[in-house]
């Protein structure tokens, strides 16, 4: 019995501690961001550029959860995963053509991931999102989404729970974006 | 960490992984024999089918939950081909705008499984414990000019840890056996659903 314990104890100490690294699942399309895109009428757009913000990209591409470093899915990086993110919402909504005059471009200024928490995880992204028509910007705001959801003492619980939570939390960010009257306005 | 096991063990109760652990405490699934049996087969179109974007969405305790749709979104979609009620199922949209949405909600039917679990896994399988994940499957038909119609159906699965028997009368299955077959038979109900309220 006491030999079980240990043993098991000795495999969640591995876990919490292990300095692994795990790749992050892609986007998943949000059907509440779908249905509010389908509400913007006959509107089209390309995603232009999306970047990190340059004062703190190299922390921004970095996440980790307990000791796991979690990989981008993307080669692109985060980035590529907000622009591959409104791509995915814009494309299921029939929205996205990529030569549309109209781009929406974003440059990320947040990107932090905190499953340290034994009840519960943070994830917080936000973004500078812009509309624009050639030279003419049409749209420029500063969004960020916060999401919580409920964590674990167990490493890999709380991992996994932080590796799909991150999605949500992008959905979030893209949503406020979709759901932005003046972003509508600038598409139209 | 991507296995299929840790993808299943995601969507459904942190507990079966917390119990997985110990490596000797064992669990059986049991899928809800409640649902009624609906076959691809059965479900063909009474007019000429038309083609169909499907947009799929996993939740847990109503939140998106990411990695449960990227496991379960294919068998829904192969459920919904599998049919004959469509002449094509894709994710991106079609000629028409005829969209299907279907969302499929894991909510822990046993409110204090955690708890549960967790008395299951510390003593090692020796007080043993059953935990149940109920499913709820709401598929949206919608066709451009017309009122959406709504299906929902609710499904059961039936983990046992430990020294628990399963209900008497139903097979036990692995985790990663019993999950695709619990989608698959909300999607058939589901769609069985709304084929009659749309005429379909």
């Amino acid at each position: 019995m006491s030999t079980r314990l240990c043993l098991t104890g000795a495999l969640l100490a591995c876990l919490l501690a292990s300095g692994c690294a795990t790749k992050a699942p892609g986007y998943q399309t949000s059907i509440e961001n779908v249905q509010t895109l389908a509400g913007l009428g006959p509107v089209r757009a390309a995603v232009g550029t999306v970047k990190l913000d340059e004062k703190n990209a190299e922390s921004m591409s970095r996440l980790s959860a307990r000791a796991m470093t979690i990989e981008p899915p993307y080669a692109g990086g985060y980035a590529e995963y907000l622009a591959q993110a409104l791509r995915a919402d814009l494309g299921a909504a029939g929205k996205l053509d990529p030569t549309a005059p109209k781009s929406i471009n974003a440059v990320m200024t947040a990107n932090n991931l905190d499953a340290s928490g034994i009840n519960v995880g943070v994830a917080e992204v936000a973004a500078r999102f812009s509309v624009t028509d050639g030279r003419r910007v049409l749209y420029e705001r500063q969004l960020a989404a916060k999401h919580e959801w409920e964590s674990s003492f167990l490493g890999s619980i709380a991992v996994m729970n932080a590796l799909h939570n991150y999605n949500v939390t992008v959905q979030k960010l893209v949503g406020q974006l979709f759901a932005d009257p003046a972003f509508a306005k600038a598409l139209q | 960490m991507q296995s299929t096991l840790a993808v299943l063990r995601s969507i459904t109760l942190p507990v079966a992984l917390t119990a997985s652990l110990s490596g000797c405490i064992s669990m059986n699934s049991y899928i809800d024999p409640a649902l009624p049996t609906v076959r691809a087969e059965d479900l063909r179109a009474s007019k000429t089918p038309q083609p169909v974007q499907v947009l799929f969405e996993f939740r847990t305790k109503g939140a998106p939950n990411a990695r449960g749709t990227e496991f379960a979104k294919p068998i829904v979609l192969d459920t919904v081909r599998s049919t004959a009620l469509f002449s094509n199922v894709t994710e991106a949209p079609v000629a028409g705008g005829r969209t299907l949405t279907l969302v499929i909600d894991n909510i822990p039917v046993t409110e204090d499984a955690a708890s549960k679990g967790f008395a299951t896994g510390l003593t090692l399988g020796l007080a043993g414990n059953t935990v149940t994940d109920g499913y709820v499957c709401t598929a949206t038909y919608t066709t451009p000019g017309a009122a959406p119609k709504k299906s929902q159906v609710k499904h059961a699965l039936h983990t046992t840890m430990g020294n628990t028997e399963g209900p008497k009368g139903v097979t036990p299955m692995k985790m990663d056996e019993a999950l695709p077959i619990v989608v698959k038979q909300l999607t058939l109900n589901a769609l069985q659903g709304v084929r009659k309220d749309a005429g379909l």
